[in-house]
């Protein structure tokens, strides 16, 4: 008994001394460079980061640098532009305008529907408007620039995210949010109720390569890939930072979910 | 000098006069004879701090916390501090204690810090600790009623026992990255709920999957202090970390802990 009592004051003491080393801390940061060649007018691109803090959705002047890109004091048609759609106050599709304003950042200026037609309406300020991970913007550039690069940074994405895919031939710009180059066809994304309906009735993915040329892929329903109208399945990769377009061809609307493809090790 | 040497003398001999009485005091005294190594094997910069720690019987030498307290505040005590002087060893030091403080049933750590700030300078936070074992000048006036001194010469090599880390502070708080910028090739980071009784580090890969962490500025960059920066924890304060990457960086992350 009175070992046992020994025994036992021993791996008390043990424990009570036992001390931490280490204590890690509650995120991770980071910031990627996106590629923009020569000459590139507009390119889909997508935030593979959160706000940094208070996670989820980061605010488009806090993510997206403006360092390296090209500005103008008075005319945003010499500037670089950031170009979001999103839907007006009635719920129709709307692209938001923002130019890089020398001096001040990612500036409003003007509100354009989809498929054309100016409105009067001005953009929520970049400061305010949230940039979501799983969503797509474009960048649109002036005229026969030279190559640069976007840089966007935040923090390392713990969560998913879910992103609305409204139906009936709607197109929507959406992103993996991954931060490490991933195939079309990860296990890294939970498609919800893809739909197939035929060769002319497949919800499909487009593509719009550095060299603005756009490529189609189809879901094909029988072996729950995206694969060329042929039926060909393709290594294609999604690099961190670009945006595709997703257009549902279903009827109904749905909700695509993307997981961090990479959960930072502590 | 001669005069203090004189004054510790006359106290050595006070202490031992009281030689067979069980309340009688001990006199100690504690010096290395250098040159003292930290872990890395650098010199010991005048003014680091020695600690003499008693170990009371059936516990061991637990360490310290990087605010200097020691992690088993009760099986361990800290009997007085040293200070290296130059040639980096412990300067003569001398105490005089109840015999029954440090029964002889227990045994002596002396233990090196490493206070070395992001600047090299000490008096920081303890980044790093070594038991030395060799080289130490440790006697009690009358060693028989305390614990058995230590005298023991110098040595080839280091003459410390196992680095040991260095526990957080009780109280620290998982840091949080509050943003993140890059300038060129430089990254400013800001760090909030930061203690100025905890020492930060910035970590930072290029490949998430591949999970290699790495601290790219060394001893310096694992030494980031408040007290360092003068800052002070509070609401709305932050603590600013520059770190430098490759001009022709794409990708880049970090992360930091709090040590």
């Amino acid at each position: 008994m009175k070992k046992l009592l020994i025994l036992t004051a021993v791996i008390a003491a043990a424990v009570a001394v036992r001390a931490t080393t280490v204590i890690q801390g509650e995120n991770g940061v980071g910031f990627i460079e996106v590629t923009i060649p020569a000459d590139t007018s507009q390119k889909i691109l997508s935030v593979p980061f959160e706000a940094c803090l208070v996670g989820g959705a980061g605010m488009l002047s806090d993510v997206i640098s403006t360092n390296g890109m090209k500005s103008s004091v008075d005319n945003p048609a010499d500037a670089d532009q950031i170009v979001v759609l999103t839907t007006n106050a009635v719920g129709s599709p709307v692209y938001y305008y923002y130019w890089n304003k020398t001096g001040t950042g990612w500036e409003t200026n003007h509100t354009v529907r989809l498929g054309g037609g100016e409105t009067n309406v001005i953009p929520v300020v970049a400061s305010s408007y949230p940039v979501a991970r799983g969503l797509g913007f474009w960048l649109k550039r002036p005229a026969s620039q030279a190559a640069t690069t976007l840089y966007m940074k935040g923090q390392i994405p713990t969560n998913s995210v879910a992103v609305d895919l409204p139906g009936n031939n709607t197109f929507t710009l959406i992103g993996y949010g991954a931060l490490e180059p991933v195939d079309i066809n990860t296990n890294a994304v939970t498609w919800a109720s893809r739909y197939d309906e035929g060769a002319l009735g497949k919800d499909q993915l487009r593509i719009v390569s550095d060299a603005g040329v756009m490529s189609t892929y189809m879901y094909w329903g029988d072996v729950q890939e995206w694969q060329t109208d042929q039926g060909v399945k393709l290594p294609v990769t999604i690099q961190p930072g670009e945006g595709l377009w997703y257009l549902r061809r279903g009827t109904t609307p749905t909700t695509t979910t993307f997981t961090p493809v990479v959960i930072p090790q502590q | 000098m001669k005069q203090t040497l004189s004054i510790l003398l006359g106290v050595a001999l006070a202490a031992t006069a009281f030689g067979g009485d069980s309340l009688k005091e001990l006199t100690l005294t504690l010096s290395t004879q250098g040159p003292d190594r930290y872990a890395d094997g650098s010199a010991v910069k005048t003014g680091e701090t020695y600690l003499l720690v008693y170990v009371h019987a059936g516990a061991t030498n637990a360490g310290v916390r990087t605010d200097g307290t020691l992690v088993d505040s009760v099986g361990n005590e800290i009997a007085t501090t040293g200070t290296a002087i130059d040639g980096s060893r412990c300067g003569f030091k001398a105490i005089q204690y109840p015999a029954s403080l440090y029964p002889p049933e227990g045994k002596w750590a002396l233990v090196l810090l490493d206070t070395r700030d992001a600047n090299d300078n000490v008096g920081g936070l303890v980044a790093g600790q070594s038991e030395v074992t060799a080289g130490i000048n440790l006697r009690t006036a009358a060693n028989n009623n305390g614990p058995v001194g230590m005298d023991v010469p110098a040595q080839s090599g280091l003459g410390l026992k196992s680095a040991g880390k260095t526990a957080v502070s009780l109280g620290t708080l998982p840091p949080v990255i509050a943003s993140v910028a890059r300038k060129g090739n430089k990254v400013d980071i800001k760090i909030k709920d930061f203690s100025d009784t905890a020492r930060y580090e910035v970590e930072d890969c290029t490949d998430l999957a591949a999970n290699n962490w790495t601290n790219r500025s060394g001893l310096t960059g694992m030494r980031l202090q408040a007290k360092t920066l003068n800052i002070k924890p509070g609401p709305g304060q932050e603590l600013p970390a520059t770190v430098t990457v490759s001009d022709n960086d794409t990708v880049r992350f970090f992360r930091v802990k709090a040590n």
